[in-house]
């Protein structure tokens, strides 16, 4: 192995060797020494944040991105994208703090009486980044790119056969339905996040929208940076720019945020809420997304609808939202849309009760359940809920067993298939919400959950352009779920987010999304 | 010696590659999958999988890779379609200078604290230095990194950054106060290993007997230990420097990770969080290359610092 040869010749002697050597670290550590001084955080001062500052450049930390990131404006994955492309497009109608819906770049969205068609009106005078006025054509490129490449805003738009719509006039789009599908407003602000109207000759790698920020950089997993659209049609940007850098762990989150290296931070966890406060402020959001636990209502034992009953009777809901989310979520009651103006709140909150559970179980013939609960860390709260909750089933003598998987194994192939997993959903309207998970031909059928009363009225409710009408329809398929659907939903995701000492204009929402819907416009730094 | 060593270095860097594609291969899922994640519909994941070229055989996936490779064009990066080189390029310089720094500092401070502590062997220093450097090997490193930030940002003294996230494009030199508390942390990290191999060399010298005929024949103990303690002690210190550079070049992951620093070690988690097999691919071998060449150097200056093993029998 090792050759003779006449050290005389070495080239390199010993005695060279370590003088080099010497000489060389020396040299770098001179130079170290000598570079470790140039700007670096200060602790600054305390200012006042209640009224409004203009100019300035706000640093957002946000969590849950990565190489993967993108700017399309119809591929967003995750919330750091979702950040992204609320800054750079508008949708037509989009979601208020109070997951309400409100028109964004469109000024009528109107039902035909039959609810066959819709008719869809843009604001005028409105103009992409580059000059360029936003049209009908515009309207009909974005939602056909979408539909056409099944990209994630097809699932609001399945009822619309996008092939025979039309352009009216300049600014008005006229899209018919498949079958009467009176709900498009409601799903189209559920998607909004994938829908932002681009123009005809949109390139994501030089993306144009209409949104408050015009792109400046971007490198995935990394860092982004806007400047402020001074031309917005809406109330512009309080501040000059914008730069969302990608952070993966939360400490370091923590840290930037108490060194003022950022000035927003996101997806806290509920041990975290000392240190931001002490760093700055915390802005907790009491969301209408939720990480409901799934069961395949095909499938046993989940087919039977006393196992279901008794899993939700199950939980201790109180508990769960105290270990996970500090008691800052709200208590869910296996109804999902918590935030619709339809929402039932008249069905009774479903208390976790032991000796009913076991009954339930005794006699579906199942006292000693055991059972496999999938989780990926998909959301936060995801994999908490599935600790606690298989803590909690022990007690009515069923063994869950938690199989951890990978997030991309758990959107792989068993995607919706698995018997039991735990989910992750946005906020979304409750006939939306419907329309993707519980009825027929819906994209995300992970309960396979069949019923025909339910179907029949969902078909009645999604035809009928009457609001008295549906509502009386929504709440009766509301029933249903509580009394034998395959969710269980025990809270509602509160997000905790934290700002910087010296930023304004900080409004939670019950999207669930942070700094009020990604609002960065109406945010100021002092 | 180098002409055996380079080839077979090289013949392990290909075994490395493929072995890590085959591994890439049997992980579930893909990296169309990690793109789409909720919106993977059968249309849009088979659509995207014949976009990444997912739906050709391994073996054809392997050479696309590898034959590009060899033209020097590591490809694209499954899921942002940028190439890898102007993706990867800037993190490896970054994790490049955060290693070298760390490497440079941690390697001077143990070989001047372990020869001090070797000189004043049996000392309550010596005891004190031997005491802590123990305490630190049995830290984790992101202790040590959350008790540094406390310490120099955050809390105590607000001298210096407490996250190192670079700007894109910005080069570790042009912010050198955020490369100081990453390479704090590593010095902390490694100067124990070199410290604790450099002392126990140094004193073995000492107390061998050419040491001692050295002092018997008058020399004072500066000159018995810079002429023939010291040199003596540095074939075993060069191995655990060795050593330690190899263990920065994998485990600064934790510290990139606490400081948001974008080196190597994150690029490495994403891509194996989003089975981007081509990036993958490429820094594994860069990795490899690394450990290989270090494993060359470290033994050629080894070889060097022991004259008997350098000649002829």
């Amino acid at each position: 192995m090792i050759e003779p040869h006449n050290p005389n010749n070495a080239g390199l002697s010993r005695r060279t060797l370590f003088r080099y050597a010497g000489t060389g670290l020396a040299a770098a550590a001179v130079a170290s020494a000598l570079g470790a001084c140039d700007s670096s955080a200060g602790a600054g001062t305390t200012t006042s944040t209640s009224s409004p500052v203009k100019g300035g450049t706000l640093r957002a930390g946000l969590t849950g991105g990565g190489a993967a990131d993108t700017l399309d404006a119809a591929l967003p994955l995750n919330n750091i994208d979702f950040a992204r492309g609320g800054a750079l497009y508008n949708p037509l109608i989009g979601m208020d703090n109070d997951a309400h819906g409100v028109k964004a770049l469109a000024d009528l969205i109107e039902p035909s009486k039959d609810a066959m068609s819709w008719t869809i009106r843009l604001k005028d005078g409105l103009t992409f980044h580059n000059g360029k006025p936003v049209t009908a054509d515009d309207v009909l490129f974005t939602l056909n790119r979408v539909v056409s490449n099944h990209y994630g805003g097809s699932s609001a738009l399945t009822q619309i056969d996008m092939k025979n719509a039309q352009k009216v006039d300049k600014l008005t789009v006229k899209l018919p339905c498949f079958t009467p599908f009176s709900i498009l407003d409601q799903a189209l602000y559920a998607n909004a996040y994938y829908l932002g109207i681009v123009p005809t000759d949109y390139d994501p790698n030089n993306p144009v929208g209409t949104g408050p920020f015009k792109f400046e950089s971007f490198t995935p997993g990394q860092q982004s940076v806007f400047t402020a659209n001074r031309d917005y049609w809406d109330t512009a940007a309080h501040v000059d720019s914008l730069v969302i850098s990608n952070y993966t762990d939360e400490t370091a989150q923590l840290n930037a945020l108490q060194a003022q290296q950022v000035d927003l931070v996101n997806q806290l966890s509920a041990a975290s809420v000392g240190v931001a406060r002490a760093a700055g402020q915390v802005l907790v959001s009491k969301g209408g997304g939720s990480t409901p636990i799934v069961m395949r209502c095909d499938k046993p034992p989940f087919n039977d609808v006393r196992v279901r009953q008794a899993l939700r009777l199950v939980v201790n809901r109180a508990q769960l939202n105290s270990v996970i989310f500090e008691g800052n979520a709200t208590v869910g009651n296996d109804v999902f849309g918590l935030w619709d103006p339809d929402y039932d709140t008249s069905i009774p909150q479903r208390e976790q009760d032991i000796d009913q559970a076991k009954s339930l179980l005794r006699q579906a013939g199942q006292s000693d359940l055991k059972i496999t609960l999938v989780v990926g860390d998909i959301s936060y709260g995801a994999v908490q809920t599935a600790q606690v909750f298989a803590d909690q089933a022990k007690l009515a003598g069923v063994t869950v067993e938690i199989q951890k998987v990978t997030v991309t194994d758990f959107f792989g192939s068993n995607f919706l298939s698995w018997d039991m997993s735990i989910d992750a959903w946005y906020y979304t309207p409750y006939l939306a919400m419907a329309s993707y998970t519980t009825t027929p031909g819906a994209p995300y059928p992970e309960t396979h959950f069949s019923d025909e009363k339910y179907n029949s009225l969902y078909q009645q409710a999604i035809a009928t352009t009457d609001e008295g009408a549906r509502r009386e329809l929504s709440h009766q398929m509301q029933l249903i779920d509580h009394n034998q659907g395959g969710y269980i939903i025990p809270q509602f995701a509160a997000s905790i987010d934290a700002a910087g000492k010296s930023v304004g204009g900080l409004t939670a929402s019950k999207t669930g999304l942070s700094f009020g819907n990604f609002d960065f416009k109406s945010l100021w730094v002092a | 010696m180098l002409l055996q060593r380079v080839p077979l270095g090289i013949v392990t860097i290909w075994i490395v590659t493929m072995i890590v594609f085959a591994a890439t291969q049997l992980l579930p899922g893909n990296a169309a999958l990690a793109v789409l994640g909720k919106n993977a519909t059968p249309e849009r994941l088979a659509a995207l999988e014949k976009q990444m070229g997912l739906d050709q055989s391994p073996v054809a996936q392997y050479w696309h890779w590898f034959s590009g490779l060899l033209q020097g064009d590591p490809g694209r990066s499954l899921v942002n379609q940028q190439t890898i080189s102007s993706l990867t390029g800037p993190q490896v310089l970054n994790s490049a200078a955060l290693v070298v720094t760390a490497g440079i500092l941690g390697t001077l401070i143990g070989v001047a604290v372990g020869l001090v502590a070797a000189v004043l062997r049996d000392s309550p220093l010596d005891h004190a230095l031997a005491a802590t450097a123990l305490a630190i090997l049995s830290l984790p490193e992101f202790v040590i990194a959350i008790f540094v930030t406390v310490l120099f940002s955050t809390n105590v003294f607000h001298w210096f950054p407490a996250v190192s996230a670079l700007p894109p494009g910005a080069r570790p030199w042009d912010h050198v106060s955020m490369l100081v508390l990453p390479t704090i942390v590593l010095v902390i990290v490694i100067a124990p290993y070199v410290f604790r191999m450099m002392r126990a060399a140094t004193v073995e010298a000492l107390e061998s007997e050419y040491g001692e005929m050295a002092g018997l024949k008058g020399l004072t103990k500066r000159q018995v230990l810079l002429r023939h303690a010291l040199p003596n002690a540095v074939a075993p210190t060069v191995q655990a420097i060795g050593l330690n550079l190899l263990y920065l070049a994998g485990g600064i992951v934790v510290v990139e990770s606490v400081y948001n620093y974008p080196g190597v070690g994150q690029a490495l988690y994403q891509a194996i969080l989003n089975k981007d097999v081509p990036t993958i691919q490429f820094l594994v071998t860069l990795l490899a290359a690394f450990y290989v060449i270090v494993n060359i150097i470290t033994d050629v200056l080894a070889l060097m610092a022991t004259p008997r093993r350098r000649l002829q029998r």
